[in-house]
């Protein structure tokens, strides 16, 4: 297993891992319900600052060019599409969770990061049409 | 991160990043869109290589170029290109352009 799946697993499960460390402190009365809302931010917060910091070096991580199938400008263009993308929607997530509204967060954070995939994967779409245009 | 703004501080580097945004290159198309000399251009690739803005591969006979620059990376160079010279020191600035001149008028 390479260096960065590793750190991608890590990551991810401690994400998950604190998440339901949250849910279960939070069902045992551990966290009180005026606790709550600021544990819940600073942990959304540091989750978005992660996916910052993991999205803004995608870009780095090449795969030998002999083990690409495809067109390597098109991954080129695609890796960076996608980390730039993904960092802004991480970014605006970050404020949310930060300054948002408690309940306004969480859609917030769910329209940021889900529009930045959209964007990734409507990619060829907007390729084409952008060639047929100009 | 010292290394990054050395190496983002040239125009030819630069040029060079702008280039591999479009696809990767060999060092030959790379140099072909320069007038300097075969040792200068590898100086300018081995700062890019020490800075880690770029990655190369040996395929079959030749070096393939490749862009490796994080998101923030590609956001200094394109705040570089914007700005150009005017962050850079004048004495470094006048010593470029008489170097760059040089290497033009060398046969």
């Amino acid at each position: 297993m390479s260096r960065h799946m590793l750190n991608a697993l890590l990551i991810s499960g401690l994400i998950v891992t604190g998440a339901f460390g949250l849910a279960y402190l939070a069902a045992h009365g551990v966290i009180a319900d005026d606790q709550r809302e600021i544990s819940t931010r600073s942990f959304n917060f540091t989750a978005a600052l992660i996916l910052v910091w993991w999205s803004n070096l995608a870009p780095k991580r090449l795969r030998p060019l002999v083990e690409m199938s495809g067109d390597p400008a098109k991954e080129q263009s695609v890796r960076r599409l996608a980390g730039r993308a993904i960092v802004i929607g991480g970014v605006l997530s970050a404020l949310a969770w930060v300054i948002a509204p408690f309940k306004l967060a969480l859609p917030i954070e769910a329209s940021a990061i889900g529009g930045a995939l959209i964007i990734v994967f409507l990619r060829p779409f907007f390729s084409r049409t952008w060639h047929r245009l100009s | 991160m010292n290394e990054i703004f050395k190496a983002l501080s040239d125009p030819t580097r630069r040029k060079v990043l702008e280039l591999l945004r479009r696809r990767p290159m060999t060092a030959g198309e790379i140099a072909g869109h320069f007038v300097f000399s075969k040792p200068t251009m590898s100086a300018h690739f081995a700062v890019l290589r020490g800075a880690d803005l770029v990655g190369q591969e040996k395929v079959g006979r030749e070096v393939i170029y490749r862009l490796k620059m994080s998101v923030l990376e590609e956001a200094l160079l394109s705040f570089a290109q914007a700005v150009g010279f005017e962050f850079l020191p004048r004495a470094r600035r006048s010593a470029y352009k008489g170097k760059a001149k040089k290497e033009e008028t060398s046969p």
